[in-house]
């Protein structure tokens, strides 16, 4: 187990080259953003799109590299040199992502059991019926059952292969799950049941979230803090509840504002 | 609801609609009981979750389906039947009376052309208007939707434009021809909230502004709730609620529409977990006997097993519940 798994994100900054073939222009994706997650802590950062919460979704989990600041995971600072495999997988038990489509994120030819179990493989020394048991475990914790193991991904409903994707993802142990829309994709009944489950999850389990969403009423059931994000910069901080509840900038006005409602005043948003 | 042909009979009339697509073996059933009316001037939401059949039925009154579909049942358009419409009168109702806007705006305008020669084949073909006027049109229709710098934006190609912008200009071509139907299919979920709000309040505007009947298919019972008139739900291929947008959102009929609005995330109000409804939604091919939504059901009583529900009248609106007098007591009168 990770001592410390805490994350430390310094100044960080991200430039993409835009401007079409020539590349002359550039365009800020994140802008001097700085936060902290510690252990079992659970940090939401909500925006539209372009606001630069899936660029730094992607840097906090490796997949991008920073024009600028530190990311600091467990009290190390992230290299920026090319990684060795040994460096790739103790990376991996720090930080696991679950993206958005569950359609795409499992390999459509491996079943369930076997997604699982190569991550286990990878990173800790089981026996073959410990690795079986480790399996069936993650399965009951993310609400699937043994029979699930034997399955192919297509055969699987959206709402359960976001399950094995979530279960995969903490296969690792990772302290921080980073979840990028994860729940955007699924239908509404669905949806209520895999947000029940990250809350469950964070009562067995200490792992931090560091939770990416569009959505501020999904944002208020599984966040402690939460970062609203505009253009690169974030415009507001705090507690989630209070955050929502007396919102001081003018963008997370205008994002609460626009949320539809049977009362919603039409002419608000653009007001 | 029982459309006597009158001059106050809806505009659109479907009944008891049945759809089937091929499968890879055999017809796969898509819509088992779908029955509804929009009166003219009127915004009718069709609510429902993937495979709930809200978008199979848009396209089959728009007769949009694939080759292979098997439809029963009647589409009625100003009491004339569409299902029997010839090719030439399909093509002149599609031109002028009923327009579609869909999801994904950038699939449906072509990548290559610019906004103005979009708009300008919208204003020629469909509204006879001579090529020479045509722009100056186009720059009017942009204006209406609230679209900045209008004449610069026909230089412009799809890809120059937000989604935002791009799905104003699909509501500006839809609405030239000054339609008595729009058929919007889920606009604005591709977008940004505070852009949702901006072409929904646009969208609210000229439905007013042009006396327009409006059906929109959407997932969101919230955004249903906030814009359209009527709510229908739909699982499974049938309609299981039909009710004033504002009594189904405080006094929902069937159990499902009551999961559906517990499942959604709140702002307000008490933060413990959600009501989820268990299991997932099924399609009308994977339904048994009896209620489709049985084996989701809180409500669920063994009969429910065995008999099939019908969409009939139920306090004020319609339900497709068994069990809907024992759930919520004999209803007041209709208002």
């Amino acid at each position: 187990m990770n001592s410390h798994p805490g994350l430390e994100v310094i100044g960080l900054r991200k430039v993409f080259a835009t401007g079409g073939r020539r590349h002359d222009d550039e365009t800020v994706a994140v802008n001097d953003l700085s936060f902290t997650i510690g252990p079992g802590e659970s940090l939401a950062i909500v925006g539209e799109s372009g606001s630069g919460k899936t660029t730094t979704a992607r840097i906090v989990v490796g997949l991008e590299t920073p024009s600028g600041g530190r990311v600091v995971v467990a009290g190390r600072d992230r290299a920026s040199h090319r990684l060795s495999a040994h460096e790739r997988r103790s990376r991996a038990r720090e930080t696991q992502l679950v993206f958005q489509d569950p359609y795409h994120s499992l390999n459509p030819r491996k079943r369930v059991g076997e997604s699982i179990g190569g991550v286990l493989k990878l990173h800790f020394n089981l026996r073959r019926s410990e690795q079986e048991a480790r399996v069936n475990e993650l399965l009951d914790l993310v609400g699937l059952d043994e029979r699930h193991a034997t399955r192919l991904p297509r055969s699987l409903s959206g709402g359960q292969r976001q399950r094995v994707a979530i279960a995969r993802a903490l296969a690792a142990e990772p302290g921080i799950l980073v979840l990028d829309e994860a729940v955007s994709a699924l239908d509404v009944s669905v949806q209520a049941q895999i947000l029940n489950l990250l809350i469950d999850l964070r009562k067995t389990i200490e792992v931090s979230y560091l939770f990416i969403s569009h959505d501020l009423a999904v944002v208020r059931y599984v966040s402690d803090r939460v970062i609203v994000m505009q253009r690169g910069i974030a415009v507001e901080t705090g507690p989630t509840q209070q955050v929502l509840a007396s919102p001081n900038h003018p963008y997370t006005k205008a994002l609460l504002a626009a949320v539809p409602r049977p009362d919603w005043p039409i002419g608000v948003a653009t007001a | 609801m029982n459309a006597a042909k009158t001059d106050e009979s809806p505009l659109l009339d479907v009944r008891d609609l049945k759809l089937w697509l091929p499968g890879p073996t055999n017809l796969v059933p898509i819509l088992t009981a779908v029955t509804f009316a929009v009166a003219h001037a009127e915004a009718v939401g069709l609510v429902g979750e993937s495979g709930s059949g809200k978008s199979m039925t848009a396209r089959t009154v728009a007769r949009l389906l694939p080759s292979g579909a098997k439809v029963d049942g009647d589409v009625l358009f100003r009491g004339r039947s569409v299902r029997q419409f010839s090719k030439r009168e399909l093509r002149e109702w599609r031109q002028s009376t009923v327009q579609v806007i869909f999801q994904d705006s950038r699939a449906h305008i072509n990548p290559v052309r610019k906004v103005g020669d979009f708009l300008r084949e919208a204003s020629c073909v469909n509204q006879k208007i001579k090529q020479e006027k045509a722009d100056a049109n186009s720059v009017r229709l942009l204006e209406r939707v609230r679209v900045s710098n209008a004449r610069a934006r026909l230089d412009q190609y799809p890809h120059e434009l937000s989604g935002g912008l791009l799905q104003r200009v699909m509501i500006a071509a839809a609405l030239a021809p000054s339609p008595q139907l729009l058929i919007a299919d889920e606009p604005t979920t591709a977008l940004d909230v505070t852009t949702q709000a901006d072409v929904i309040e646009i969208l609210d505007e000229l439905r007013r502004e042009q006396r327009l009947s409006l059906l929109f298919i959407t997932h969101d019972l919230e955004l249903a709730a906030a814009f359209c008139d009527r709510t229908l739900v739909m699982y499974a291929g049938m309609i299981v609620e039909d009710q004033s947008s504002r009594r189904l959102h405080d006094h929902p009929l069937q159990p499902y529409t009551r999961g559906l609005l517990a499942s959604r995330p709140r702002l307000d109000g008490d933060l413990t977990r959600l009501e989820a409804i268990p299991g997932r939604p099924v399609a009308a091919a994977e339904a048994l006997t009896g209620c489709p939504f049985a084996s989701r059901c809180v409500d669920y009583r063994p009969r429910c097993s065995s008999e099939r529900p019908v969409l009939r009248p139920f306090g004020g609106g319609r339900v497709a519940c068994v069990r809907a007098e024992e759930i919520h007591g004999v209803p007041a009168a209709a208002p």
